[in-house]
């Protein structure tokens, strides 16, 4: 039996699919689409899904993630409804549906997004003034500022929040995703082999984002995955060896310095405007490009500030860095961040699952 | 219109009298001829000016017509030759309407622009022999490309007035139609003239231009000589045909397995056209038939959204075409690729049988081209505005209750200048134009006297 949601288009409208009214169904932006293949077809099933109410096939869709927006769909579409925009605000409403609690809707609210991220500013500026130690101003001590063992017990402790929600939400997905879909469980091999597979060609290597036509748009886009998983081994080492090692420094200068210019790229694109992926963005998606750039610009100011010995500019940064890193972690299971989840994780599914024959 | 022939419009001599005729109407295809039939059997005074060098219109270069399959020239032929020898017609070809100022209702002074044709229209007998001594050999503009002609030439074998012309642009001054032509018309001195006449009322029908297809990249028309519009296709199934059979135009191989797309250049507002062009479903249905006689063992298959078969007749035609073998899947052709042997294949996605993604291989291609306004006319209105609507169709006065009458009382039209439509209801109009006109005259001079 089939479930219909008769305002299931009205809902994903409000995240900003706005012309998609006018499909007439002809199937152009399929056909056109780079990456559509013929066991996994959108984006006009995904909007017939949409528009028939079929809520639990919309949001078991795999497909969904298998879009990467370059816009091929949109240009051609004859009724110029915007399919592209509609995978977007697609994929927008099922992070709000996936997370548990549908917590992410709260991140989605044009009111009351901007409203939590000033509250969990606030949380982590109270929190930093709360625990911080005695200010040095003869020479740059960040770890008398604020004790190291705050830092790292509060990391691991964000760390732990993050993952378990990750973990919940990526469990909803999946529980979506089983129910509706038409493919067959295969072998643990399969699914083992399917992990590597997306692991090497679609995770650290980025495949399917190169197959959409626009090239710099990758390079930015893995400028941003690299940096943060060298910002990642960085503070892995620091954390481990519990000194600041000097390879540690060079990672963590060459990921800041890729996430400045990946997030500076996407930045740009969203001011200009011009580009089919960039047509509409949502608050949260403007705060997630500025909390990137913010936390790779006060990283490298931290770090001069240090050098040339200014000890109250570089107290000052460091709160603002702890706010930003603290905001873009411990909304990532539940805003933009969360494609990094989704995104892989659909793929796995399908490569693991067999299509019923 | 060549740039040298543009530059002699410009010495346009106006000549000093002023020729009066109670109607006007511009454009000579089957609305015009209809109107002015009907109007001069009344006994009104009509004049009909024509911008080609003969009137015929589109219908003409048709192959058959649907749902009947008529043959198109048979009908058209004797109805240009009747408005050619009518008493009460006048017929002005090769000629365009410049200026149309109202002075009054039943009064318009109008200024046509009559091109020369640098033959002496009443000497020439129309021998052609002029047309098999020209040396220059230029793409055929009534066969779309698919065949040549000269530069001095009849434009085709029935025309209608059928007198020479000079392509002027191409004309390369070598002499030899002077020499040849028995009655001495060709006199490379002719001047245009412009042509002053006071008529009571007019009626516009210049009808539609075809969808530039160009335009619509992902088709590749104009790349690739296997994607042909469906004009074209016309022509090749006409009677007076290039190539005498049906072939692809790369490299002479009989198709075998041909595609027609549709709403090519129509429902799409990516190219500024998102209106259906009423006529391609069903002209498209025709040709596959059409193809099935000429080619028995062809494959055809039809690419639609939705087929229109709206008159009366049509479905029953749609499905007959069906009965006969002819392929129809749901699905809009989204791009066109190459093949090394000159093959086309068509990406699409086939919403009929689960919506799977598709790409088929055809040897010949033809997109059933959209219609277009023609609304240059609306231009040459001086102190009046001939209204048009949103997309450059004429706008009628009520869509419901006159749908011939314009925003310019006395100013009439039919046919495709209001929107896309077939044949009969364009014959209808232009026979609903004629009898306003001839309602509207009397009531202008009833009012006079």
């Amino acid at each position: 039996m089939v479930k219909v949601e008769p305002t299931l288009l009205e809902r994903i409208k409000k995240y900003g699919a706005f012309d998609v009214n006018a499909c007439f169904s002809c199937g152009v932006c399929t056909a056109i689409c780079p990456l559509s293949t013929e066991n996994g077809e959108f984006p006009r099933r995904i909007i017939r899904y949409a528009m028939l109410g079929l809520e639990d096939k919309l949001l078991g869709s795999t497909e969904l993630w298998s879009c990467y927006y370059c816009g091929e769909c949109t240009k051609s579409c004859p009724r110029q409804a915007d399919p592209g925009g509609f995978m977007m605000a697609t994929r927008r409403y099922a992070i709000t549906r996936y997370s548990w609690g549908k917590v992410a809707s709260i991140f989605y609210s044009k009111l009351w997004s901007p409203v939590v991220l000033a509250i969990l500013s606030a949380i982590m500026a109270i929190g930093a003034w709360l625990v911080h130690g005695p200010i040095i101003t003869s020479k740059v001590d960040l770890m008398a500022f604020i004790p190291k063992n705050y830092i790292h017990e509060g990391g691991v402790a964000l760390g732990i929040f993050v993952f378990i929600s990750a973990l919940v939400n990526l469990l909803i997905a999946y529980k979506y995703i089983r129910r509706t879909s038409n493919k067959n469980a295969t072998s643990i091999r399969s699914w083992i082999e399917g992990f590597f597979n997306i692991l090497i060609k679609e995770v650290l290597w980025q495949n399917r984002y190169l197959k959409c036509s626009n090239r710099n748009r990758f390079y930015a886009h893995m400028a941003i995955f690299w940096g943060f998983i060298l910002l990642f081994i960085a503070t892995g080492i620091d954390y481990i060896t519990g000194v600041r090692q000097p390879v540690a420094e060079i990672l963590g200068f060459i990921g800041g310095a890729l996430i400045i210019y990946g997030s500076g790229y996407f930045i740009y694109k969203r001011l200009e405007g011009k580009e089919e992926f960039v047509l509409y963005s949502d608050f949260i998606d403007w705060a997630f490009v500025w909390l990137i750039m913010l936390a790779g610009i006060t990283g490298f100011l931290l770090d001069l500030f240090t050098v040339i010995n200014a000890p109250l500019p570089a107290y000052t940064t460091f709160i603002i860095h702890l706010i930003v890193v603290f905001d873009l972690l411990v909304t990532a299971p539940f805003t933009k961040f969360a494609h990094a989840g989704y995104r892989p994780f659909a793929l796995w599914i399908d490569s693991a699952l067999k299509s019923k024959a | 219109m060549g740039e040298i022939l543009e530059r002699i419009l410009a010495d346009a001599v106006e000549e000093k009298e002023e020729k009066k005729y109670d109607v006007l109407i511009i454009g000579g295809g089957i609305a015009g001829e209809e109107s002015a039939l009907d109007l001069a059997e009344m006994g009104f005074k009509v004049l009909l000016v024509e911008k080609e060098p003969s009137i015929g219109g589109h219908m003409f270069l048709l192959s058959k017509v649907f749902p009947t399959l008529d043959c198109a020239s048979c009908i058209s032929t004797p109805r240009m030759a009747a408005v050619a020898h009518h008493p009460n017609i006048t017929l002005m070809t090769y000629s365009e309407v410049k200026e149309i100022e109202k002075r009054g209702e039943g009064d318009f002074r109008v200024r046509i622009l009559k091109k020369p044709r640098f033959v002496e229209e009443s000497l020439c007998t129309g021998c052609a022999q002029c047309e098999s001594a020209c040396p220059v050999i230029v793409p055929k503009e009534y066969d779309f490309g698919l065949r040549g002609r000269k530069a001095a030439y009849i434009p085709f074998d029935t025309a209608v007035p059928k007198i020479a012309v000079i392509d002027i642009d191409h004309c390369v001054f070598c002499g030899q139609c002077e020499m040849v032509c028995p009655v001495g018309a060709i006199n490379f001195l002719q001047k245009p003239k412009i042509i002053k006449v006071k008529v009571g009322a007019i009626i516009v029908a210049t009808g539609y231009k075809l969808f530039p297809i160009g335009r619509k990249k992902e088709y590749m028309y104009g790349k690739l000589a296997n994607v042909i519009t469906s004009m074209q296709m016309d022509r090749v199934l006409a009677p007076t045909r290039p190539y005498n059979s049906v072939l692809r135009p790369l490299d002479g191989k009989e198709p075998m397995n041909i595609a027609f797309v549709l709403c090519s250049g129509s429902r799409d507002r990516t190219v500024g056209n998102p209106l259906c062009s009423q006529v391609c479903c069903m002209y498209s249905i025709k040709q596959a038939q059409l193809l099935m006689g000429a080619l028995p063992l062809a494959d055809i298959t039809i690419y639609y959204m939705d087929i229109r078969a709206f008159g009366k007749g049509f479905e029953e035609f749609y499905q007959q075409a069906k009965d006969m073998g002819v392929i129809f899947i749901k699905g809009r052709i989204a791009k066109i690729e190459p093949t090394e042997n000159g093959d086309i294949v068509v990406h699409y996605e086939d919403i009929e049988n689960g919506g799977k993604l598709r790409k088929a291989v055809h040897d010949l291609v033809v997109l059933s081209v959209g219609l277009l306004p023609n609304p240059e006319i609306a231009k040459v209105f001086k102190n009046v505005k001939l209204e048009l609507d949103e997309y450059g169709w004429i706008k009628q006065k009520d869509e419901n209750i006159s749908p011939v009458e314009t925003s310019i009382p006395g100013v009439f039209t039919a046919g495709c200048i209001i929107g896309p439509k077939d044949i009969p209801d364009t014959v209808v109009e232009a026979a609903a134009a004629a009898a306003h006109v001839a309602a509207y005259l009397n009531e202008v001079r009833r009012g006079g006297e």
